[in-house]
């Protein structure tokens, strides 16, 4: 049935990251190379601009960004495919055009269970290549969704900001609306924990009504219990996140531990704001004990800083049930703890390079000429204007050189900031003092 | 603010709350403020200068301090805050601050303090531009009594 979309059988064939896909040869009109195209305020997350081609104005779609995969940035290397439908025209952005591909039409497959519905109703079917399967696009169903959305002008999609949006004060909802978006199948890559709350609104990816019945279906499975709440405890423990940990040592190892041996300074200074019980701090601590050859000739001190009264004299008091160790074996545990009565006091030539500051990440005026900063999941909970504070306090207490981190899932990318820029180490983005 | 200086302060205000007025103290958690505080009605400061710069806010309003000056007066009641009121506060806040330092230089930090200034009325603000100051809360029977403690620290190497 769906077949029959098809007027021929020779489908022009392209690539989006390492998927190929394929459209009806005869509404595509021509294939240009990326050029600069115009921007339109207020379109759709998925609508890169306008082109202007040969005195006609084409409006330019980026599937990639429409269907939730891959990287979305528009480069020179890419490609636009200009499809005519219906004289009505649009651009697709392409990663590489393949080549004309024949076929006949009693080898399409149907599109098979299990792919995403949102992806699914736009396809045709599927084709095998000799090596791979090429995915025939609905063109025509694709475009009469983007002119509808065009037409209904509630293109000025609703700049969902989770992060600041009284739904995310606290963790919990945070990870309801989360689980949620999982449960519906909502395509979300990698991205996980807050990070998807600050992806949803760099990219605006969801609307207003779709917000809304997010939102409604979320307090409903609240209401009749199908989402439980996950327990906040439950990231107390040493090494709660690995991949926070491997981007920190990179930057120890690659940047700070380089220039220190140029400058020949055996001194290194390490902050941790929002350091709470002092999982993150020892975590880090440990990490270096292990990690870094002649660790005993550096003089590296490291400092937590946190609101928090109580869980900042548990951290400086540094003894630790058993639980907290899940992530640390046994021989390890034996560099690092003592034990007490059951628990794991840490052990007093690592307890003394730490120390506890009560102290706001707003005013931590005393720590200067810091080298590496290590905020985590603290900026993400915060309004605008306090983030700036905290930027700029950080600036002010980074030394000349001085880097910070943040959690993988973070970024400043929508903070209007200029005290800031990010670089990017094996993958780990980080920021030093511009 | 370091841990070390802000036990001393939570533990004096504690103990001599405790010893000399003969009541039972509940220490609220402390939290962090910074700018501008409202007083509660009675303040008493009492500067710091030495391994730390800063300042200590013993506050409290007024009807706490006529219970505090009546059972630090030996039961003598005072129905409208007079000067043998204010020194009684004021001598109160001495002590505490006393013990603090007392506490502090056997830890091996080094401080003076100021003669206590004291300042009583309502709908005052106390602010210590680019302080960082913590708040210790203590809950007692003649109401709530606040130990406000700004200092400025050195940049520690």
């Amino acid at each position: 049935m769906q077949a029959t979309a098809l007027s021929t059988n020779q489908l022009v064939t392209f690539q989006l990251e390492n998927d190929l896909f394929g459209i009806d040869i005869m509404i595509t009109q021509e294939i240009l190379k990326m050029t600069q195209l115009r921007r339109v305020p207020n379109s759709p997350f998925y609508f890169e601009g306008m082109l202007n081609l040969r005195g006609d104005v084409i409006p330019i779609i980026n599937f990639k960004k429409l269907f939730q995969f891959g990287t979305f940035e528009l480069s020179r290397d890419k490609g636009i495919i200009i499809v005519n439908i219906e004289s009505q025209r649009f651009g697709i952005v392409i990663d590489k055009v393949l080549r004309v591909f024949s076929i006949e039409k009693i080898s399409i497959n149907p599109v098979p269970e299990g792919f995403p519905k949102p992806i699914k109703q736009y396809l045709i079917g599927v084709i095998k290549d000799q090596t791979d399967h090429i995915a025939i696009l609905d063109i025509k169903s694709i475009f009469q969704m983007v002119a509808n959305d065009l037409a209904l002008g509630d293109i000025s999609y609703y700049n969902l900001d989770f992060r600041r949006d009284k739904l995310s004060n606290n963790l919990e909802e945070e990870k309801i609306i989360l689980n949620f978006l999982k449960s519906i199948n909502f395509n979300i890559n990698s991205i996980t924990n807050i990070g998807i709350f600050n992806y949803f609104s760099k990219q605006k990816i969801i609307n207003k009504t779709t917000m809304n019945v997010v939102v409604k279906q979320v307090k409903d499975s609240i209401e009749n219990g199908s989402l439980t709440l996950l327990n906040k405890e439950k990231n107390e423990y040493f090494f709660d996140h690995s991949e926070d940990y491997y981007a920190f040592f990179d930057l120890f190892d690659h940047v700070i531990v380089p220039r220190k041996l140029k400058e020949n300074n055996k001194n290194i200074k390490i902050l941790n704001i929002g350091c709470g019980k002092g999982y993150e701090l020892y975590s880090i601590l440990f990490l270096l004990k292990s990690f870094v050859p002649d660790f005993e000739k550096w003089n590296v001190k490291l400092m937590g800083i946190d609101d928090n009264f109580n869980n900042l004299t548990f951290a400086n008091e540094g003894l630790y049930p058993v639980k907290s160790l899940i992530k640390i074996n046994k021989n390890d545990s034996q560099k690092y703890f003592v034990t007490e009565e059951g628990n794991y006091r840490i052990k007093k030539d690592l307890k003394e390079r730490v120390s506890f500051r009560f102290a706001t990440p707003k005013n931590f005026e005393s720590i200067r000429g810091v080298d590496l900063i290590f905020c985590r999941n603290v900026l993400s909970k915060m309004d605008d204007t306090s983030i700036n504070r905290v930027i700029s306090e950080i600036s002010e207490s980074l030394n000349q050189y001085g880097v910070l981190l943040l959690s993988e899932i973070e970024d400043l990318y929508n903070i209007e900031q200029n005290l800031l820029s990010a670089r990017e180490i094996n993958g780990h983005r980080y920021y030093v003092r511009q | 603010m370091r841990l070390e200086y802000i036990n001393p302060f939570v533990e004096a205000s504690c103990e001599i709350i405790q010893e000399v007025l003969g009541i039972e103290v509940e220490k609220e958690e402390l939290f962090l403020k910074e700018t501008t505080v409202p007083i509660l009605g009675v303040a008493v400061l009492i500067g710091l200068t030495g391994s730390v710069r800063g300042r200590v806010l013993i506050d409290m309003n007024i009807d706490t301090a006529l219970k505090v000056a009546t059972v630090m007066n030996f039961g003598e009641e005072f129905k409208v805050f007079n000067d043998l009121a204010k020194a009684t506060i004021t001598e109160l806040s001495n002590m505490i601050g006393g013990r603090a330092i007392t506490e502090l230089h056997s830890e091996g930090f080094s401080f003076q303090v100021s003669p206590p200034t004291i300042f009583t009325g309502t709908d005052m603000e106390v602010s210590s531009p680019h302080l960082e100051a913590f708040i210790v809360p203590l809950k007692t029977p003649f109401g709530r009594i606040e130990i406000n403690v700004a200092v400025k620290e050195r940049e520690d190497n």
